[in-house]
């Protein structure tokens, strides 16, 4: 029986051809459509978990301010520029109606850590040569408007091989400054400035000969209170003194400058033994972790828990790791005594040891500053920097640890002893991808001018955009597949089963079952569409998968060939995972297809069966 | 032998706007061995009694007994594959299918094996008259009288012993007509068959054993021929 309505099928080539080719074509189409759409869906979705979008904050200055400082070398005014904020602006300004984070935004400091007890990059570098708190005596009376040879006859800090030699000192910003006599002693902070000058040197070194001079430094504490504010020194007198260098008579340390001098003596050993760290509320908000030039390379990042409820856990250098045989797990001591809400680490603490001083780290009553949150922090991960990726401001400091800000309990209003307005490097936030224009349009609206955003999505946007044109087209090919396919069953099955009604008249008129009837009218059908969907769907899966490897790599080169190494380990695969979504795909076209083609073809059966055979057969209707 | 007895059948389809009553009350029997014809103007009953004699369908009212037993109770399928088969004006043979094969079909339906089904149809087409070379040839390379006998030879397949034709010669010249009509007498006469057949043809109707008059549904006569 099925034997003869194969053999009948077989004898319509044209129609059997034409059915097998197009549901083959329109098989691929579906499968084509499908597996690119699947594809595309999950690739979107994978974007926006690799892809984060991140906007820094950076407050314009209110104007340029022409400043003038005295250069002895030149004999001169020095103009320079320095930037002028109306006032400092809040983070709060960035919370209105519309803003849609995912990482509210943030302005981050950074802390001291004094860490005496680990070896620190920081350690192997000149700091100690670069700010020398001594007691010097000129070789000879001199008024230091250029530059003079002191001896150093006392080292409080700085290298201990200073004392008993001389150096060159001027005070260099200053126009007409206190002579020194030489047989006295002054105390002094020595800073390491520029090239020593002057006739007096010229005479001694030659002309042309390049050695270094030192300047006095400021003692007076550099301190805010936590709305900002400078805080006012108690020895206000000495800060607007032109010549900070003071003569030492019997009890001068015990007099108030010769304290605060001694203390920032300490202040400058507490500093050599320093380690950033900064507090965040997401190591992604961190620019070096979001451009990739920072990577996690063991263990994980701090989970969004830790961060929220300020767990007691960090992330730190891998060098700092080793120099101090710390592993993940292992325990990190910080104890916290000075806060910088104006600059990041790396720009003063690079990853290759050098760096700048920070003033003398005294507070305004002359003392040093104090630890103001001692803790054990729990290493989980440990961080790598790309070689070559110290950018100043936007770079990692050199052993940097990484905290969960909350876990800072007293880092409000505590030894500030930097701060400024919001600016890119340490002000960020995190928003959904795809929402750029959305939050701009909101910002538009409630924002104020003062404030500048700069988006940074990973070229997600462009990326975004193209993807979904994909699925749009991916859509289309599905949905004429889709169509195609209906189309075809319905036609063929009104050809290959409508048409034959009278095929089933006869069957039945010649005793054969209606289950029989249907089993004749449908095996026929059911090679074809099997054969056809088969192939139909089988090439589709193929050639669905070349073309998704092929537009995904372009996409994956598109959004990873710039970012780091690191970032590749999060992109979304491709190969393997196509070759089962397009087999997986192409079967289940195929299920569909042929169930389709069932359920279309058993509901035209019986529409067949149901007439009256001998109605049918006869040529005239009932009599 | 009574092979088919109808008592008081009456027979009643719904049309879309009404009911139609095609059959009143007919009241006949048929024996085997003989050729019977029904005759009537269009609309009178015919095909429709045809219909129920092949068990196509059930009388609405009445009893349709086939060798003593009520239609309604037997496997109408089997009575059809088995006992009754019918040829049509129009043939109806598979167009797809050779002579041969449409020959074989009813016996591959029953499970014959397909080489014993072919030889048995073969020895039928012999015996409708037909020639070898007609074997491997579709309905459409046939003449209207080739097919009809081929479509008789399928009746004759399913080895049962009722015929019932509806205007076999209805599509056929005057030539063919009498081969035909030959062929079913013979059918009758000589292999025992219960032959019924429906027509407008006179000429046909007196050829056969017994004419069944209808009109508007009812059988208003009959008449043996002599």
């Amino acid at each position: 029986m099925v034997r003869n309505s194969i053999k009948q099928m077989l004898r319509m080539p044209v129609r059997g051809v034409s059915f097998l080719l197009l549901i083959a074509a329109s098989g691929m189409l579906l499968t084509l459509g499908a597996v690119l759409w699947i594809t595309d869906n999950s690739l979107v979705r994978s974007y926006e978990d690799t892809f984060i979008t991140i906007g820094t904050v950076e407050q314009k200055a209110f104007s340029v301010q022409q400043v003038t400082r005295w250069d002895a070398e030149r004999k001169d005014y020095q103009l320079r520029q320095k930037a002028v904020y109306s006032k400092l602006l809040p983070v709060s300004l960035l919370f209105f109606e519309g803003a849609d984070y995912i990482h509210e935004p943030e302005k981050r400091s950074y802390y001291g850590s004094y860490a005496p007890d680990y070896t620190l990059v920081s350690k192997v570098n000149n700091a100690e040569l670069a700010t020398v708190v001594a007691e010097i005596s000129p070789l000879e009376d001199c008024i230091p408007d250029e530059s003079v040879k002191v001896r150093v006859n006392k080292v409080f800090f700085g290298s201990p091989s200073l004392e008993g030699t001389s150096l060159w000192f001027c005070n260099h910003h200053t126009q007409n400054p206190k002579p020194l006599q030489k047989e006295k002693s002054y105390a002094v902070v020595l800073i390491l400035h520029s090239w020593a000058h002057g006739a007096h040197y010229e005479a001694e070194a030659g002309a042309g000969a390049r050695t270094l001079e030192y300047i006095p430094g400021e003692t007076a504490a550099i301190q805010y209170g936590p709305d900002g504010m400078l805080m006012k020194d108690s020895l206000e007198r000495e800060w607007a003194e032109d010549s900070p260098y003071y003569e030492v008579t019997d009890g001068f340390y015990d007099t108030d400058i010769g304290q605060r001098l001694l203390n920032a003596a300490k202040g400058l050993y507490m500093y050599a033994n320093t380690q950033p760290v900064t507090g965040t509320n997401a190591t992604i908000l961190l620019m070096p972790f979001y451009n990739g030039d920072a990577y996690i390379s063991e263990g994980r990042d701090i989970g969004e828990e830790e961060y929220k409820e300020g767990k007691q856990v960090c992330l730190v250098p891998r060098k700092f790791a080793e120099n101090n045989s710390l592993t993940l797990g292992s325990m990190v001591h910080l104890r916290l005594y000075y806060t910088n809400n104006k600059n990041t680490a790396g720009q003063f603490f690079r990853p290759d040891g050098s760096g700048g001083g920070q003033g003398l780290l005294i507070d305004v009553n002359g003392k040093t500053l104090s630890v103001f949150e001692d803790s054990q922090y729990t290493i989980v991960g440990i961080y790598d920097i790309s070689y070559g990726a110290d950018q100043g401001s936007y770079s990692m400091g050199g052993d940097e640890i990484i905290v969960p800000v909350n876990s800072i309990k007293n880092r409000d209003a505590r030894n500030i002893i930097a701060y400024g307005p919001m600016m890119g490097y340490t002000t960020s936030f995190q928003i959904p991808n795809g929402s750029i224009e959305k939050f701009l349009a909101a910002w538009e609206k409630y924002g104020t001018e003062e404030l500048e955003i700069t988006f940074y999505d990973m070229g997600y946007s462009q990326i975004k955009s193209g993807l979904e044109n994909r699925k749009h087209m991916s859509l289309v090919l599905l949905v004429v597949g889709l169509l195609m396919v209906s189309f075809l069953l319905l036609f063929y099955s009104h050809l290959f089963i409508t048409n034959q009604k009278k095929r089933t008249a006869i069957e039945r008129c010649l005793g054969m079952e209606k289950k029989k009837c249907r089993r004749s009218l449908l095996s026929g059908m059911l090679i074809l569409l099997l054969a056809g969907s088969t192939l139909g769907c089988s090439l589709g899966g193929v050639l669905s998968r070349h073309i998704s490897i092929d537009l995904n790599q372009v996409y994956y080169d598109a959004s990873y060939s710039s970012v780091a190494d690191v970032k590749a380990k999060d992109a979304p695969k491709v190969g393997s995972e196509n070759t089962v979504l397009a087999l997986v795909t192409s079967l289940s076209a195929t299920v569909f297809i042929i169930l389709f083609g069932v359920g279309i073809s058993i509901i035209k059966i019986d529409q067949n069966l149901k007439l009256e055979p001998m109605e049918l057969l006869s040529e005239k209707r009932r009599e | 032998m009574e092979m088919i007895r109808a008592e008081q059948v009456r027979y009643v389809y719904k049309t879309k706007y009404q009911k139609v009553e095609a059959l009143r009350d007919v009241t006949c029997s048929f024996e085997t061995g003989k050729i019977y014809s029904i005759v009537g103007e269009s609309g009178s009953g015919k095909s429709t009694f045809l219909s129920l004699l092949a068990g196509l369908d059930l009388p609405t009212a009445g009893s349709l007994c086939i060798e003593g037993r009520d239609i309604r109770t037997i496997n109408r399928d089997k009575y059809r594959m088995e006992q009754a088969s019918v040829v049509y004006q129009a043939f109806h043979l598979f167009p797809l299918l050779t002579a041969l094969e449409n020959v074989a079909f009813p016996m591959t339906l029953k499970g014959v094996p397909v080489k014993k089904a072919r030889e048995q149809a073969k020895q039928l087409i012999k015996k409708v008259g037909l020639e070898d070379k007609i074997l491997k040839q579709y309905p459409q390379m046939m003449s209207g009288g080739e097919q009809q006998r081929v479509a008789i030879a399928r009746a004759m397949a399913s080895g049962g012993t009722i015929l019932l034709a509806d205007e076999p010669t209805g599509n056929l010249d005057t030539k063919n007509e009498v081969h035909i009509v030959k062929l079913l007498k013979d059918l009758a006469h000589r292999e025992n068959y219960l032959v019924i057949v429906v027509t407008h043809n006179r000429k046909v109707a007196y050829e056969t054993d017994m004419i069944l008059c209808m009109q508007d549904g009812a059988l208003i006569e009959v008449q043996e021929n002599g």
